[in-house]
């Protein structure tokens, strides 16, 4: 059974240089597959997906020395995720000239171009309703409804108050709840 | 998936719809992604320019050099000095071999003589020849030509003297190859005849004493 290190003493080891690597390593399999899994629903495709996860542990690698102990490696984390994907969809969004609205055309397609896709199910209707909302408001829908992520987490991954991400939740919430309602 | 009850409840009181949709996960991804991601992050990480700065620069030597490269480098060098210094016949009037030949400037001052006895094919009875050297080195010394008389020599004569008296002669080659503009030493002319009496002097070898 593996040996649960401490993401503090992970960040310590990796900073003096002691299995830099092993330290890094280890940091990579405790995390890659809920960051995986938040900037999947962001960006849909796996291949997408994987440019960005790798993009961002890469960035670790280079930042993890300046990186500051007065915040979690975890929220930290989610918030590199949450910005790597945002910039990918907006490099996407400038290479294909698509406005907006054909953005989120882009990403339902994407969604519905799943070999596993079945729209009379409500788990998929959910995703082509997540695509709908704005972006950060998506990452918020997402933080709290798959990774159950505290609003107080939150509010550091996103640098915004507890009470402005609640706000933001709930109009996603009833964003969604119309689309699924309407389709 | 049992949603956490805190974000549930939250959820319920939002929207009762959205509640009762089952927590599933419907993307699926290729067999044995995460089984060797950290192995491919960490390679992309080791392929780029800015790695080693990460890293310790003793334990990632990125460059190898043949064994015992050192040992034979400076041969190798001495070895192709020599060889260009055949082709392109250099002279060996630089001043820099001239110092390194000043050092040994009496002995010098012996094999001049010798070039130019030789040369004026003088020939004098053995028992006598001592004396002769030593009468023409005091006039070269009196007259301040001795200057004249080195720039004189045979390139051969010289480095055959060097290595018969076991002196090195790669050193006195390397440092020929030097610019005179770029050498160190400003006062060139410390081996002209009134330094070398002063010398001479030194070493208890005076115009009498030679003429003994």
């Amino acid at each position: 059974m593996p040996v649960i290190v401490d993401d503090n003493d992970l960040v310590f080891q990796f900073k003096n240089g002691i299995n830099k690597e092993s330290a890094f390593t280890q940091i990579i399999k405790k995390y890659q597959e809920k960051l995986y899994w938040h900037i999947r629903r962001m960006v849909v495709e796996h291949d997408d997906a994987n440019d960005v996860l790798q993009n961002l542990f890469i960035k670790v690698w280079s930042n993890l020395d300046a990186f500051r102990e007065d915040s979690q490696l975890y929220t930290w984390l989610y918030r590199i995720a949450t910005n790597e994907s945002l910039t990918f969809l907006n490099k996407q969004k400038k290479q294909t000239l698509i406005s907006f609205s054909n953005e989120i055309s882009n990403l339902s397609n994407k969604i519905e171009a799943d070999s596993y896709f079945d729209g009379n199910k409500l788990e998929w209707k959910l995703q082509l309703a997540i695509q709908k909302l704005p972006e950060k408001q998506r990452a918020v829908f997402m933080l709290r409804y798959f990774e159950e992520m505290p609003y107080e987490k939150m509010s550091k991954v996103f640098n915004t108050s507890e009470g402005a991400l609640k706000a933001s939740y709930h109009h996603a919430v009833k964003k969604i709840e119309q689309f699924i309602i309407n389709n | 998936m049992q949603k956490n009850s805190d974000i549930q409840n939250e959820l319920l009181i939002i929207s009762k719809t959205i509640a009762a949709i089952p927590n599933v996960n419907v993307y699926s991804l290729p067999e044995g992604y995460f089984e060797d991601f950290s192995t491919r992050v960490l390679s992309s990480i080791k392929s780029l320019p800015s790695y080693s700065l990460h890293t310790n620069i003793k334990e990632s030597q990125t460059y190898s050099i043949p064994v015992n490269y050192f040992d034979s480098l400076a041969d190798e060098i001495l070895f192709k000095i020599k060889k260009e210094k055949e082709v392109i016949s250099l002279p060996l009037r630089n001043k820099v071999l001239r110092f390194s030949i000043a050092a040994v400037a009496i002995a010098l001052l012996g094999l001049s003589l010798t070039a130019i006895i030789k040369h004026n094919r003088i020939m004098e009875e053995e028992n006598n020849y001592s004396a002769y050297v030593m009468q023409e080195a005091n006039r070269i010394l009196i007259s301040k030509s001795f200057e004249d008389n080195l720039n004189s020599l045979e390139e051969e004569d010289v480095v055959k003297y060097l290595q018969d008296n076991g002196l090195d002669v790669n050193a006195a080659l390397v440092a020929s190859l030097s610019d005179e503009k770029e050498t160190f030493l400003k006062d060139d002319d410390f081996y002209d005849g009134e330094t070398l009496v002063n010398y001479l002097h030194q070493l208890k070898i005076t115009g009498s004493t030679i003429r003994k």
